[in-house]
C-alpha cells in the first residue's frame, strides 16, 4: 500500500477497474479484423482519445507533460488490470508514448518537450529510424549521414524496417555527425520530421502478406539544429540509455494475453479430429497442451516478477533478456502448436490483421509474425549474448 | 547457530546457514569426491545438522518443533541440492509431514522424538515397480479380526529407509488407499537396500509378510497419500534448482577458463548461448518453485501448480545438467569431475514422485477434464 494519501493500490485498482468495464469498446478485436488500414488508424486514435478523457493516457509521464505521474508500483497495478480487462494496445502511439517521451524527457530541450510532448497525447504518430541494410544487430554501423551547415544539417542515407512509417509524422533517427570517430562515437540523435523535402517512404511487403515494413530514404534532407537531441555525436549513448524504457512494461500484458491463446488452443484442439478422436484426446497432444500451459504461467510469472523489480528500482541485471527469450520462443511453439492443430485449414489465405500480429486467431499468421518477436527488439541470438556475457561473465567475443 | 521452538525463520538466513554448513562439511571445492560419500562424513553432517536445528523444522511448534513453512523448507532444500547431498533430511521430512497431518494415536508420539534428529522417520509411497502408490500401491492390508489387519507386499523406492525408526506406508486396503504407521524394527518385515546410479541417494525395498497392522496404526486414506506424493514432488523441485544453480556456476567457469584456438571457449557462441539457455531455464525454474511453494502455503492445495513446477522443473534441470556434461567435453564424462554425480541425481529426480508425463497428465485432467470435452458423434 503507497503511503501517499489518496494513492492507495487498492483504490486505483478499482477505479480503473470500473473505468475500463465501461470504456474498452466491446468486441474490438473482431471489429480490428475486419478493418483495412484506416479504420485501423481510426480505432487506435479514438482509444487514445478516450485513455486521454479518463486521465489514464500516459500514466508512466510526469504529471507537468500531461501524463498520470505515478509511481513505478502504481504502474505495475495500471498495466496488470489493463492486460487483465483484455484493452486495446496502442500500436500506433507506442514509439511515441515510450521512447520518444524517455528520450525527451532524459535528453532532450525544453523547448523541444514543450513542441512534441503535448503533440503524441493528442496523436502526434512518431516512428524510428534505426536499422539500416547494414546495420542490424550491428547497429553502430549506420551509415546514413548527418552533415553540419550552421543552423541545419543534411540528411541523406537509407533506413528500413520502420513500422508505421507510412502513417508517422516524425521519426526518432540515429544518424553518423563524425565518420571519423569510432563506430558509436560519432553518432547524433534527431528528431525528422516526416513532410520534409528529401524523404521518400516506400513500403515493402512482409512474409504475412501485409505491406508493413518501409524502407526511409533520405536525400539531403534538412534538419534544424533544434531538431537534435542532446549533444552532437551523443546519440548513441542517448539511445542505449532510452531503449532500456520499452522493455519491461509491455510483456506484462503480452503473457497475459497468452493465457487466453492458450485457452484458444485447448478449444481448438477440443473441436478438432485426428484420426477418430477429437485432438485432445491423444495423449501426446494433451501432455503438449498441458506443458504449454504450465509455460505459459511461468512466463506470465517471470514478467510480473520483472516488474515488480523494475517497481522498486531493483538492478534486474540481465532479466529483461530472459524474459524476451523465455516469451518469444513459447510464443512460437505456442502458435505453431496452434498450426498443427488446426491442421490443412490453417493454410487458407487469410489477410494479416493490423493491431493483432501474434494474436489475431489465425494461427498461421500469429506463427509467421512470431518471428517479429524472436528477431526485433534484439534478436535472440544478441539477448543469448547480454545473458552469456553480463549474465554469467562469459568472455565477448573479439570485436573490430 | 542453533534455532530453537518459538524462533522466527527468515529464508535467506536459512539459505546462507544452510551453505555455510554444508561447505564446510563438504569442502569449498565444487568436485564431489569419495569423501562426499564416505558414511562418517555424512553421519557427522547429519549430527551437525541435528545440532543446528534442521530435524526440527518439519515438526509443527505445537509438537514442539519449529514449524518451518514450505518456502523456508524450500531454502534448506535448495542449498542440500546444490552440494548434492546424501541425507535423510527429505526422508525425515516427509515423514514428519506425514505424521502430523496424520489423524491417530500412533502419530503423535513420534514427533516429539523427531526433532532432535536422535530418530528418523520416512515414506514409502512408491510400489515395488515404481509407480507412484495413488495409481497402485505395492502393499495391501487385509483384514483380519476385529480392527486388525494383516500387510504384506512390497513398496519400493523408499528413502533412508535403513536409517529409518519409522515409516509411514501407502497401502491398499479394502476402504481404498490408506497410510498407516510402520515402527521398525519389526518382525516379518524385511529391508533390502536398492543401489542406484545416483550414488547421492539411499533407496529401500520395503518387504511385508504377514504383518500385524492395528486400526489405530492407521493414519490417513488416499488424500493423505496424495498430500505427501505432491510434497515430495515440491521438495525435489527445490532439490533441483539448487543443482541446477550449480551445474551451471561450474559450467561457466569452466568456459571462462578452458582456452581452445587463443581464446576462452565461453566466447564462441555455441557456447556462451547453451549456457545462457541454462540460465533461462534456472530462472524460469525459480518462479515455478515459489509460486507452487505460496500457493500451497496460502491454500494448502496446489496440485496444479506443483504438477507445473515438477514437470518444468525436472526436467529443465536434466536438460541443463546434459549440456553441462556436453560443454564440459571429455572431463564432463570423467568420474572424478563429478559432474555425474548431479547428472545422475537429476535423471532420478525426474522420475520420482511422478515424472513429467505424469504430472502434465494431471494437469490436463484439471485443464481438459475428459466431462468437459465435446464429445465426439458415435
Amino acid at each position: 500500500m503507497s503511503e501517499e494519501p489518496g494513492r492507495d493500490h487498492d483504490e486505483l485498482r478499482a477505479c480503473l477497474r470500473t473505468w475500463l468495464k465501461s470504456h474498452v469498446p466491446s468486441g474490438w478485436r473482431d471489429t480490428l479484423r475486419r478493418a483495412d488500414r484506416h479504420r485501423y488508424v481510426e480505432f487506435q486514435h479514438a482509444w487514445r482519445s478516450e485513455l486521454k478523457s479518463g486521465g489514464w493516457l500516459a500514466p508512466h509521464w510526469p504529471t507537468e507533460w500531461g501524463g498520470g505521474g505515478y509511481q513505478p508500483s502504481e504502474q505495475v497495478v495500471i498495466y496488470e488490470e489493463m492486460a487483465k480487462a483484455g484493452a486495446p494496445r496502442l500500436g500506433l502511439f507506442f514509439v511515441s508514448l515510450y521512447h520518444v517521451a524517455a528520450t525527451l524527457l532524459t535528453a532532450g530541450s525544453d523547448g523541444q518537450r514543450r513542441k512534441h510532448l503535448p503533440a503524441i497525447l493528442d496523436g502526434e504518430v512518431w516512428c524510428q529510424g534505426f536499422s539500416e541494410p547494414d546495420a542490424g544487430s550491428d547497429l553502430a554501423n549506420l551509415k546514413t549521414r548527418a552533415v553540419g551547415c550552421g543552423d541545419h544539417y543534411e540528411v541523406s542515407g537509407q533506413k528500413l524496417w520502420s513500422s508505421l512509417a507510412d502513417r508517422a509524422d516524425w521519426c526518432l533517427l540515429l544518424a553518423r555527425t563524425d565518420p571519423a570517430a569510432h563506430k558509436r562515437a560519432g553518432i547524433s540523435y534527431f528528431m525528422l520530421d516526416l513532410r520534409s523535402p528529401g524523404v521518400d517512404i516506400r513500403p515493402f511487403r512482409h512474409a504475412n502478406g501485409g505491406l508493413e515494413f518501409f524502407e526511409v530514404f533520405l536525400d539531403s534532407v534538412p534538419v534544424p539544429l533544434e531538431c537534435r537531441i542532446g549533444a552532437e555525436n551523443d546519440g548513441w549513448n542517448i539511445a542505449r540509455t532510452t531503449l532500456a524504457a520499452e522493455r519491461g512494461v509491455t510483456i506484462l500484458e503480452l503473457t497475459e494475453r497468452m493465457r487466453e491463446q492458450q485457452l484458444n488452443l485447448v478449444e481448438l484442439a477440443s473441436g478438432g479430429a485426428v484420426g477418430q478422436k477429437a485432438a485432445v484426446e491423444h495423449g501426446h497432444v494433451r501432455h503438449l497442451l498441458a506443458a504449454l500451459e504450465g509455460e505459459v504461467e511461468i512466463a506470465a510469472l517471470l514478467a510480473s516478477r520483472l516488474q515488480r523489480s523494475l517497481a522498486v528500482g531493483e538492478d534486474t541485471g540481465v532479466q529483461a533478456s530472459v524474459v524476451k527469450v523465455f516469451y518469444s520462443e513459447l510464443l512460437q511453439r505456442l502458435t505453431d502448436a496452434g498450426v498443427q492443430l488446426e491442421g490443412l485449414n490453417s493454410h487458407q489465405a487469410s489477410a494479416p490483421v493490423l493491431g493483432l500480429p501474434w494474436d489475431s486467431g489465425v494461427w498461421m499468421l500469429d506463427h509467421i509474425n512470431s518471428w517479429g518477436w524472436t528477431i526485433s527488439g534484439g534478436t535472440n541470438e544478441i539477448q543469448r549474448n547480454v545473458i552469456g556475457e553480463r549474465g554469467l561473465g562469459l568472455p565477448r567475443e573479439p570485436g573490430i | 547457530m542453533t534455532m530453537v521452538p518459538g524462533d522466527r525463520l527468515d529464508r535467506e538466513e536459512l539459505r546462507g546457514s544452510a551453505a555455510e554448513l554444508l561447505s564446510r562439511y563438504l569442502g569449498q571445492d565444487r568436485l564431489l569426491g569419495a569423501e562426499r560419500r564416505d558414511p562418517d562424513t555424512l553421519a557427522r553432517l547429519w549430527r551437525a545438522m541435528a545440532e543446528v536445528g534442521w530435524p526440527a523444522l518439519g515438526v509443527p511448534a505445537s509438537d514442539g518443533g519449529l514449524g518451518a513453512g514450505v518456502a523456508e523448507l524450500g531454502a534448506v532444500l535448495t542449498e542440500l541440492g546444490r552440494f548434492a547431498v546424501s541425507s535423510p533430511f527429505l526422508a525425515n521430512l516427509l515423514g514428519c509431514a506425514a505424521l502430523s497431518r496424520g489423524r491417530g494415536a500412533a502419530a503423535a508420539p513420534w514427533l516429539g522424538r523427531l526433532s532432535d534428529g536422535s530418530r528418523l522417520s520416512t515414506v514409502a509411497l512408491h510400489s515395488g515397480d515404481g509407480s507412484a502408490v495413488v495409481d497402485r500401491a505395492g502393499i495391501k492390508l487385509t483384514p483380519r479380526t476385529g480392527d486388525v489387519y494383516q500387510a504384506a507386499g512390497r513398496a519400493g523406492y523408499v528413502p533412508d529407509l535403513g536409517s529409518a525408526n519409522v515409516v509411514v506406508v501407502g497401502a491398499d486396503s479394502p476402504q481404498g488407499l490408506v497410510a498407516f504407521v510402520l515402527e521398525l524394527p519389526r518382525r516379518g518385515v524385511r529391508i533390502h537396500r536398492r543401489p542406484t546410479l545416483d550414488q547421492t541417494r539411499d533407496l529401500y525395498d520395503l518387504e511385508l509378510d504377514s504383518v500385524e497392522v492395528g486400526a489405530g496404526d492407521i493414519i490417513g486414506d488416499g488424500g493423505l497419500c496424495r498430500h505427501l506424493f505432491d510434497m515430495g514432488a515440491l521438495f525435489l523441485v527445490f532439490d533441483c534448482v539448487g543443482g541446477s544453480e550449480q551445474v551451471l556456476h561450474m559450467t561457466a567457469d569452466h568456459a571462462r577458463r578452458r582456452v581452445q584456438f587463443g581464446r576462452p571457449i565461453g566466447s564462441f557462441q555455441a557456447v556462451k548461448h547453451r549456457c545462457a539457455d541454462m540460465l533461462i531455464r534456472l530462472e524460469a525454474s525459480k518462479v515455478a518453485a515459489d509460486h507452487a511453494a505460496s500457493c500451497l502455503s496460502n491454500t494448502g492445495q496446489a496440485e496444479r501448480e506443483i504438477s507445473i513446477a515438477k514437470a518444468y522443473v525436472g526436467d529443465a534441470y536434466a536438460r541443463t545438467a546434459g549440456d553441462a556434461i556436453q560443454l564440459h567435453g571429455g572431463m564432463g564424462l570423467t568420474w572424478d569431475y563429478g559432474l555425474h554425480f548431479f547428472f545422475k541425481r537429476a535423471k532420478l529426480n525426474q522420475a520420482w514422485f511422478g515424472d513429467a508425463i505424469w504430472h502434465r497428465e494431471r494437469v490436463a485432467a484439471i485443464t481438459m477434464p475428459p466431462a468437459a470435452l465435446s464429445g465426439m458423434p458415435g
